[in-house]
């Protein structure tokens, strides 16, 4: 990580290595940094070949599900005579994340090379990079970047001399959370309104167009160019725990510390020495109150799981919560939880498609109640009402949208419960006359 | 088969089907809200989520194929919960206040039977009523939002089904709606008012507002029953289902999806919302006997004037035509809503269509003993004394088969005379003279079904389906959206026309030029079928050296369409692999009528483009029973299955059947509607059923005052249409709602309508009528039900000989041929040889020749005429029916932008439209669909009739007249002309 604080001495940066240097925007000089390299080792392999590289290597999904890359890539139908398409997902809405954002300001040909080597080994001539909408000046930086690597071959009809067809294709989102959920990315791309869709059929089969489809993150194109320069056993290597979760992580880490901004460590590495040393630690006087590792999507740590815990996917899942995107949120003891809950689900209910039942009424209606708590006109049955809600929220709908508005929550009431007390118990209104 | 364990029990599926498809196949009950049939699944509402053993959580049933050896609990205590919290959910936005107490006696739509079932009791809302667009002031369909629980089925169904798209859904979250268009203006959304959104709605949250706005809540809800019917207006046959409450039909819905249905559970708006017309006032209830008849020692004599020359207290159709019209509603994109606005001004918007009082001067009231001994010994005096050439009738086909049949039993057998006939004439009669030349055939070959399952190419020519023929033109539509090419030949840019591939946009009345030019492409490219040429046809020869001459550069100055176009359109057509043909009235009706259909089959046939599935030939049927009628005979030159009159064979078989002696039955042709019509037919006394020539004749003036001279005229109708205020004896008959019978849609459905109501005062059933009639005439008819006409009508028929009541009803319908009682019926015909004498198909040569009538300097308009998707030919039905006029309440004409400019005209302007015959006032509108040069009149307005104009030169083979090509001036009329 190099920017916008230099490097820390226990980061291993791969993907931020040029992060802050300019001179690594242009086609050039990321050629002049050993770029591109990475595609044309790959464009000389089969594709079989690439995607065994890519399943040793141990990569895996970096938007937040966690799956395998190589295996995904996999699961492509070879021979079908059909046009494929390669999704890259720049639509990095998840609050609390701006890992994606940073790759593609400082380094966007390392996302433009990953993309083209997935192309090459998922039989896609296209592929789509879905920019959030809000991103201006990533898009702006994206698309002089696409037009260089055009101009200087490549990618375009015939990447990097070697007779293949490799077209980047750049789409806006328009401002809607749920378009990063896969399916619903595709929709928009589409032109339809941004809702999930049902699986079976899964992109695999039948994605963008009805046509066989993969969908990764940024972060995982972007390193894929390094597994292919340096080799699987290399990054395999990179691993400090669990040999399920190798390679280097860029952590977004935002909230209540003194150097917030993004980390490179490898997988593996101790949450705690992430918040207190890479990321400056607490404000002073200030102790931690709680973390949401992975966006706002998933379950609040309290302090004794987040100091305990280590950064990859099987490390925060230990302690009870998920990797999600790598956005930690960190809260001291100044934040108000129920508060902090309340927003979040706020977020949820304003982003919901509106789909499916459960989480068009569920975030709206847990929005609704913890509103009223805030507003001290909390009822005793509240707490096992939101619970209840949520639990009918959880594992029923279409995407996890309604499942990420009910984390929060249900771990905020289990984890510290007596801040949703102190707020009913200081009820007015009805609830008081009880 | 496949099998898997549902609750407990190993059941089978088919492959590909849905955990929900197998239960249900299986007659387990799993709740769904947003899955409907046919719609595309969406699994939204997640009510159907079961249990599957192994799976990490519940699954949607709609959304999950079943699997082999799937273990899955539908009543699993989570699935049950899950589905309690879906109601609930559903329930925290909805009006369900009533459904805490005796409101779950009721449950009003299929969420609330939910409820009610699943025992979920409404809580205090903390939440707002959700809300939408609600269409305000549209008299057809309306939006109470507060009930929408967001399924999407009527977005997927405006969209997919209807390929329409008004209906969407906006904003996200908890402030999503459903939305009409972008302004909430259904008109600027392009709606049609199908209904469709109405049919797929659970909680009623879309409705219909006619019945509402009658009938009190209950009898909706719970109607006294049921009746399955036929659509009585177009040629489609969607079966539909007649709520009754208090023998009055309360509303209209359609059948869940059922494959042996023509619609698959679709209506168009007449369907759907023009069901209130036998309820109007006006309805004819007691038989009308002309003032001057008077019955004296058990005879009747006329007293009045002699020779016989009818008047009335009222203008003529052609006196109407100047008279001051209303300002047509706007259509104009931009402005505000208008829809409904005359229902809401006028009080009762009937009135504007009232048959005026002083149609019932001339008339007394009569029994009908005095009606129907007048009308039979006048018929028989007639024939007695001026012989059977001055009888004739007129059939319907808005009759059922049933009642055509005994018609013309009646006319051959009592009246003794092949002058029998029907609006067939004034369709597809040369469809039927074409098709019966070159394939001894006067049906569609294939089924509308076909065209959405396997067809690749559809080429329409003349035929503005999306309007005339509604559900149809959705299914094309849907085919469309599937991957099949769109050829579409109109002069007009029909809705079809502006989606095809290829719109070939022919001068009026050039088509033979075109088809032959498409033909001898084909030939020069070697994309001719030589194999089903040489095998399955005779006379290509003949055509293809006829066709020579006509190559797409020739034709290109005949049409007027770039001939690379017209090349694209053959290669289209001709590489196929399965193109299917449908045509309708733009071929049909002109004076070389036969010749434009004969060049069609030429071009089909050359293709072999017919006898397997996905290659189909369908005449696209204007009426609900226009091949019905047809089929059994209500024609001058055949018995039923189109069987010669000329053929004594055929004669006696039928003189046995009717029990009369063969030489009673005439040997000669009889004469048709048009040659009926004419100054100097042999014709003086007529029996018409159903039928209104004065208005759908053309050259009105001509028409009417053919028919006021005529001796005697007993007219059996509904209403005191524009030909029966001219009759002796107005005898008055049953709506489709109040009979029994069958009728036989464009792609050979033979269906049953099932009397719902009684008839109102003392009209009768039409059956009962002509059963009476032909008794009183003295021909032995001993049937005395609709089933045992259809027994009589399968043994004289060969290819109805397996139909009966009985089998209709089990079945559903049948496709004939339907040769033996045990036969399923045909989807399709001709896999293997054609009905010829020799199995072959005949092509015919045919050379092209203009129009009769052309436009000149005094006369420099073409004028068409037609329809409109909300009329229903001469408005007898349609314009008393509430909700549709509304949406048409004026006669309009339609005119190019360019030339509306040209003669200084604005929308909604006065006009005077002038032919060589006559001259009405009329609305303009502006329309993009009209090409420069050419207007368009519909047919169906009194005050404006389009026949006034027409030209009444006739196609020399099936005496059709030349509606659809005429000339004439257009002059703006600052001052309406006086009456």
């Amino acid at each position: 990580m190099g920017y916008p604080h230099p490097p820390h001495a226990k980061e291993s940066v791969v993907l931020s290595k040029h992060f802050g240097d300019a001179g690594a925007r242009t086609y050039a000089g990321w050629v002049e940094r050993g770029g591109y390299e990475g595609l044309k080792k790959a464009l000389g392999m089969t594709p079989d070949a690439l995607i065994e590289e890519v399943k040793a290597s141990g990569l895996r999904g970096r938007g937040g599900a966690g799956f395998p890359t190589g295996l995904k890539w996999s699961f492509m139908p070879k021979n079908d005579g059909k046009p494929h398409y390669l999704c890259c997902n720049a639509d990095e809405s998840e609050p609390g994340t701006f890992k994606d954002r940073e790759i593609m300001r400082w380094t966007p040909h390392a996302l433009i090379e990953g993309c083209a080597v997935a192309c090459h080994a998922i039989g896609a001539e296209t592929c789509y990079i879905y920019i959030r909408g809000e991103f201006t000046e990533p898009y702006k930086i994206m698309e002089a970047a696409v037009a260089d690597a055009y101009k200087n071959g490549a990618v375009g009809a015939n990447a990097m001399g070697s007779g293949k067809r490799i077209d980047i294709v750049l789409h806006r989102g328009a401002g809607a959370y749920i378009c990063g959920e896969e399916t619903a990315l595709m929709n928009s791309i589409e032109g339809k309104r941004g809702n999930p869709r049902i699986k079976p059929p899964f992109p695999a089969a039948a994605g963008l167009f009805g046509m066989p489809t993969t969908i990764n993150n940024v972060e995982t194109l972007a390193a894929v160019p390094h597994i292919l320069m340096r080799g699987a056993a290399w990054y395999k290597g990179l691993c400090l725990s669990n040999p399920k979760s190798t390679g280097t992580k860029l952590w977004s880490v935002c909230g209540h510390v003194m150097k917030p901004g993004n980390f490179e460590v490898t997988m593996g590495f101790p949450m705690k020495d992430l918040i207190y040393e890479l990321a400056g630690g607490m404000r002073p006087g200030r102790t931690l109150k709680a973390v949401i590792p992975g966006g706002s999507s998933v379950p609040l740590m309290n302090r004794e799981e987040a100091e305990s815990a280590l950064c990859d996917y099987e490390g925060v899942v230990e302690k009870g919560s998920m990797l999600g995107s790598a956005g930690f949120i960190v809260m001291d003891d100044s934040a108000d939880i129920v508060y902090e809950v309340y927003r979040l689900a706020k977020f949820y209910a304003h982003e919901s498609c509106a789909q499916c039942t459960q989480c068009r009424e569920g975030t709206a209606w847990t929005t609704k109640i913890l509103e009223r708590m805030l507003h001290g006109q909390g009822k005793p049955e509240d707490l096992d009402l939101l619970l209840d809600l949520s639990d009918n929220m959880t594992g029923k709908t279409i995407c996890v949208l309604s499942d990420s508005c009910a984390a929060p929550i249900v771990s905020g009431i289990k984890k510290f419960r007596g801040e949703f007390d102190a707020y009913l118990a200081r009820a007015k209104g009805p609830a008081v006359a009880v | 088969m496949p099998s898997f364990t549902l609750n407990g029990t190993v059941i089978p599926f088919e492959p590909g089907a849905t955990i929900l498809n197998a239960a249900r196949a299986q007659g387990v009950d799993i709740p769904t809200l947003c899955w409907y049939p046919k719609l595309p699944n969406v699994a939204n509402c997640r009510i159907c989520l079961v249990s599957v053993a192994g799976a990490p959580k519940l699954v949607p049933a709609c959304g999950t194929p079943a699997a082999q050896d799937m273990v899955v609990e539908t009543e699993s205590d989570p699935a049950v919960d899950n589905r309690k919290s879906v109601l609930r959910f559903l329930l925290e936005r909805y009006p369900g206040e009533h459904l805490a107490n005796g409101g779950r006696e009721h449950p009003a739509n299929e969420f609330e039977e939910y409820v009610t079932r699943y025992g979920v009791i409404p809580e205090t809302r903390e939440l707002p009523l959700r809300g939408g667009d609600t269409r305000p002031g549209d008299v057809m369909i309306s939006h109470d939002m507060s009930r929408c629980i967001l399924c999407t089925r009527c977005v997927r169904a405006c969209e997919d089904i209807q390929e329409v798209g008004v209906l969407d859904v906006a904003l996200r979250g908890m402030h999503t709606e459903i939305i009409v268009g972008g302004d909430g203006d259904p008109d600027h959304a392009g709606c049609t008012w199908c209904g469709e959104c109405v049919r797929v709605c659970p909680t009623g949250a879309i409705f219909e507002v006619m019945p509402r706005k009658r009938f009190d809540a209950l009898a909706i809800l719970e109607p006294d029953r049921k009746v399955r019917s036929v659509c009585p207006y177009c040629g489609v046959g969607c079966q539909i289902d007649l709520h009754v409450h208090d023998d009055t039909v309360v509303r209209v819905t359609s059948p869940w999806i059922e494959e042996r249905t023509p619609n698959q559970g679709s209506t168009c708006v007449k369907g759907r919302f023009g069901y209130d017309f036998p309820q109007h006032r006006d309805r004819l209830t007691q038989p009308l006997i002309r003032k001057g008849w008077e019955q004296r020692d058990g005879r009747w004599t006329w007293t009045g004037e002699s020779p016989r020359y009818r008047d009335g207290a009222w203008q003529t159709v052609a006196e109407e035509g100047h008279r001051r019209k209303p300002k047509p509603p706007s259509r104009q994109v931009g402005k505000p809503p208008q829809t409904g606005q005359l229902l809401i001004d006028d009080g009762d918007v009937r009135d504007r269509v009232a048959t005026p009082a002083e149609w019932y001067d001339t008339f007394r009231e009569a029994t009908w003993e005095e009606a129907m001994s007048l009308a039979a010994q006048e018929f028989l005096r007639i024939r007695d004394t001026a012989g059977p050439q001055a009888l004739a009738a007129f059939s319907s086909a808005k009759c059922s088969n049933e009642e055509n049949y005994l018609l013309m039993r009646m006319v051959r057998g009592a009246f003794r005379t092949n002058n029998v006939d029907h609006c067939t004439r004034l369709c597809h009669s040369t469809s039927v003279a074409a098709m019966n030349r070159a394939l001894a055939t006067a049906a569609a070959s294939g089924s509308m079904r076909e065209i959405e399952e396997a067809c690749d190419v559809i080429f329409i020519a003349g035929a503005n389906t999306t309007e005339s023929h509604p559900v149809f033109g959705a299914l094309i539509k849907r085919a469309r959206a599937k991957g099949a090419k769109l050829i579409v030949a109109d002069v007009r840019k029909t809705e079809l026309a502006a989606l095809a591939d290829v719109h070939l946009q022919m001068l009026p009345g050039t088509d033979v030029a075109l088809y032959n030019a498409m033909l001898q492409h084909i030939i020069a490219a070697g994309l001719a079928d030589l194999r089903f040429i040489g095998g399955r046809t005779a006379g290509f020869e003949e055509v293809k050296a006829a066709v020579a001459p006509y190559t797409p550069e020739m034709a290109q100055k005949i049409c007027g369409i770039p001939a690379e176009q017209i090349k694209r359109a053959a290669e289209l057509y001709a590489k196929g692999p399965n193109t299917s043909t449908l045509w309708a009235m733009g071929l049909t009706q002109h004076a070389t009528g036969t010749d434009i259909v004969t060049s069609l089959l030429n071009l089909l046939l050359s293709c072999g483009m017919i006898g397997r599935w996905g290659a189909a030939m369908i005449p696209i049927r204007g009426q609900n029973n226009v091949q019905g009628a047809s089929d059994v005979g209500a024609i001058p030159f055949a018995y039923t299955d189109y069987r010669p009159v000329t053929d004594p064979a055929n004669r006696a078989e039928y003189a046995a059947a009717w029990g009369v002696p063969a030489e009673s039955l005439s040997l000669e042709k009889g004469l048709m509607v048009t040659e009926v019509v004419k100054e100097g037919s042999s014709v003086r006394a007529m029996f018409v059923m159903g039928e209104n020539p004065v208005l759908s004749d053309p050259n009105v003036a001509k028409a009417e005052e053919w028919v006021r001279k005529l001796e005697f005229l007993t007219v059996q109708d509904l209403f005191l249409t524009e030909t029966a205020r001219w009759a002796d004896v107005v005898l008055p008959g049953a709506s489709f709602a109040e009979k029994e019978g069958t009728y036989a849609n464009t792609d050979r459905h033979i269906q049953i309508a099932n009397a719902a109501v009684p008839t109102p005062g003392q009209a009768r059933g039409d059956l009962e009528i002509l059963i009476d009639l032909s008794r009183r005439l003295g021909l032995a008819t001993p049937h005395n039900s609709a089933s045992e006409v259809m027994d009589e009508i399968a043994r004289v028929t060969p290819n109805w000989r397996g139909v009966s009541y009985e089998k209709l009803r089990r079945e559903g319908s049948l496709q004939y041929p339907v040769l033996t009682p045990d036969s399923p019926g045909t989807a399709f015909l001709f896999a293997d040889s054609f009905p010829t004498a020799d199995g072959r198909a005949r092509l015919v040569p045919v050379e092209y020749l203009p129009p009769a009538e052309l436009p000149s300097a005094d006369y420099p308009y073409f004028l068409n005429t037609g329809r409109q998707m909300y009329h229903w030919h001469t408005g007898t039905m349609t314009r008393r029916s509430t909700g549709l006029d509304s949406r048409e309440p004026v006669p309009v004409v339609e005119i190019a932008a360019v030339d509306a400019l040209e003669l200084g005209l604005a929308e909604g302007e006065t006009v005077r439209v002038s032919s060589r015959r006559g001259s009405v006032l009329i609305g303009v509108r502006v329309s993009d669909r009209q090409a420069p040069g050419q207007v368009f009149i519909p047919m169906h307005f009194r005050e404006a009739a389009a026949n006034v104009l027409t030209n009444p030169a006739l196609d020399p083979y099936a005496k059709i007249a030349e509606f659809k090509v005429s000339a004439v001036r257009i002059e703006k009329v600052a001052v309406p002309a006086a009456v």
